[in-house]
């Protein structure tokens, strides 16, 4: 009896502990599924400065590096993920701190480190899902680094079924690059710079625009009327310039749809988001196509 | 404000004074105007954490969110206040609160708070606070405080470099002022060009968006009235080109032919749909889309 009696309070002020930490908990979730990244990422890391057990206190700080690579910042996310190895358990999540570590390293430009932590997760994860993912994600930045053969090798050794994939990418080898100075040069000639991109319509609308506006200064210098000419000499200066621009643009635009449709066929709308089933101390990824 | 009756360390001290390697990051990456962190990277008490985000968010500049965390902590925690109020007062100058009341704000944390490094801060915000006022002589006083009693190497040159260029502008305040002058002269061989331009009087327009040039708002004014909002891309045509301009000077004359060229088929396609605030629907074309490639200024 007098055991119960002194075990009461002690049990009593654990669980009330346990809802204060689960009330930050459950916000900075909520925050995540509305899409507040900024505010849920603080709230992880609140919930991670109160957690008590190192690897809840880790598995916070993964979820905070979550939120901020959804929101994305990069840098604090890797910031996070280092806190979560400074934590000290980490040992139960090992492949989510990769994946994790890899996307913050993509998404700050880090290609090189990006392809290592794809690398090790594609070697040493024995998920079928993360290694399909990591290969796909090193597929696409071999790609946009314009090195097909390690994109294709690294599709080729991908464990899942990969002809969309490949067939993006031959779509991709398949076809060629515009040259943004050709279009420059070929913008010379109002309109020409769009057609060689395939904006057709684009290129009709230059050509009439500037053979209005040089017909306008013809026939105003015609008429000796140096004001207008002097107007309509200004704007035909613009549509001229913006038909060499747009020349230019236009390649440029082509090239990077062209890039991004093969990215998206070799990615194919893959995501990765945390388990809503498990809690802290835990944390698990799962990876959806 | 009996800011001088403070104690004042030796300038031999101050001068000799190291700088934490989280202060060098800070200003290598030129977030913070003045290295609060720096000051607090030892924190010895037990809630550090909090500060620690508070600060991190302070750094990242998420003014709002730092103030909130502040506003937070002064509800729960005991320790470490002053620095929890400081925080929330410099966020809230960041965020353009009213700077005689920040000012204020200032002021009343320098009298109430022990903490010298806290004051000397809070004393130094407070000055270019009062300058921004038009307080010069209050600003002097609050400049010369945050110098003389500093042991932060980077505020000492701050509120050193800050006080000279005040009374380079108020050669007035100069009159018996002659062993400030001398002692903010030992630091001049320490000052490097970007401090002066940190230190340099605030502007309260230096963040606001700059205003159009002429041809836009001319549109604005006289022609886009009588013809209505007619572009159907977001931004309109007209912030296109006065963001085009500000990027990248003339070359907005053929960005914006070459968009008057693509408006009809970026139409005619209706991706990326958004509804304005007047309730139109306008399909996004943003300046990023078309300058990724081109060296901005």
């Amino acid at each position: 009896m007098k055991k119960a009696l002194i075990l009461f309070p002690v049990i009593g002020s654990l669980l009330l502990s346990a809802s204060a930490d689960q009330a930050t908990f459950t916000l900075a979730k909520e925050l995540l599924q509305e899409a507040s990244y900024d505010l849920s990422a603080v709230e992880f890391r609140r919930f991670a400065m109160e957690s008590k057990q190192p690897s809840g206190k880790a598995a916070a700080y993964l979820y905070s590096s979550y939120a901020y690579l959804q929101s994305d910042d990069g840098q604090s996310s890797s910031e996070m993920l280092d806190r979560a190895e400074d934590a000290g358990n980490t040992s139960g999540f090992i492949k989510e701190h990769t994946l994790l570590s890899a996307e913050s390293a993509r998404l700050v430009r880090d290609t090189d480190t990006a392809l290592y932590f794809y690398d090790v997760l594609s070697a040493d994860s024995e998920s079928i899902d993360f290694q399909t993912f990591s290969r796909r994600r090193s597929a696409a930045i071999y790609l946009s680094q314009g090195n097909l053969d390690a994109a294709r090798k690294e599709l080729e050794l991908s464990p899942s079924d990969e002809a969309e994939s490949l067939k993006a990418l031959d779509a991709f080898a398949n076809g060629s690059d515009k040259k943004p100075g050709v279009g420059g040069l070929l913008g010379l000639i109002p309109g020409a710079g769009y057609w060689y991109s395939g904006e057709i319509g684009n290129g009709f609308r230059s050509l009439i625009l500037n053979s209005l506006f040089i017909f306008g200064m013809v026939h105003t210098a015609e008429e000796e009327q140096w004001g207008a000419f002097a107007i309509i000499t200004f704007f035909e200066i613009t549509w001229y310039s913006g038909s060499i621009y747009g020349g230019m643009d236009a390649a440029q635009r082509y090239n990077r749809n062209r890039l991004n449709t093969a990215i998206e066929g070799i990615e194919s709308d893959m995501t990765y988001r945390p388990d809503p089933e498990v809690v802290v101390p835990l944390f698990k990824l799962n990876i959806h196509f | 404000m009996a800011l001088t009756e403070r104690p004042v360390p030796t300038m031999q001290k101050l001068m000799d004074r190291p700088i934490s390697n989280r202060l060098l990051q800070l200003l290598n990456k030129n977030i913070l105007a003045l290295s609060f962190a720096g000051m607090f990277f030892f924190s010895a008490h037990s809630r550090a954490d909090y500060l620690d985000l508070a600060t991190d968010l302070f750094e990242k500049g998420e003014w709002a969110l730092c103030k909130r965390e502040c506003s937070r902590a002064l509800h729960t925690e005991t320790a470490s206040i002053e620095r929890f109020q400081l925080l929330r007062t410099m966020s809230a100058v960041r965020l353009k609160a009213d700077p005689t009341q920040t000012a204020d704000q200032f002021y009343e944390i320098i009298r109430d708070n022990r903490d010298v490094q806290v004051s000397a801060i809070a004393a130094y915000e407070a000055g270019r606070l009062d300058w921004l006022l038009g307080k010069p002589e209050q600003a002097l006083e609050s400049f010369s405080f945050a110098f003389q009693t500093t042991t932060n190497k980077a505020l000492f040159l701050r509120s050193s470099c800050s006080a000279y260029l005040l009374l380079k502008d108020h050669s007035d305040l100069k009159n018996g002022r002659e062993d400030l002058i001398s002692q903010i002269s030992t630091s001049r061989d320490q000052w490097y060009g970007a401090l002066f331009k940190e230190c340099a009087k605030p502007d309260p327009e230096k963040d606001l968006p700059k205003t159009p040039n002429w041809i836009i708002r001319f549109y604005r004014s006289q022609i886009s009235p009588a013809i209505g909002n007619r572009c159907t891309l977001e931004p309109s045509c007209s912030e296109y080109f006065h963001q085009a301009h500000q990027h990248h000077g003339l070359k907005s004359f053929p960005m914006i032919a070459d968009r008057f060229f693509r408006e009809p088929e970026v139409s005619n396609q209706k991706k990326d749909p958004v509804i304005t605030e007047s309730g139109q629907i306008r399909y996004r074309d943003p300046i990023e889309n078309h300058d990724f490639w081109m060296k901005k200024k």
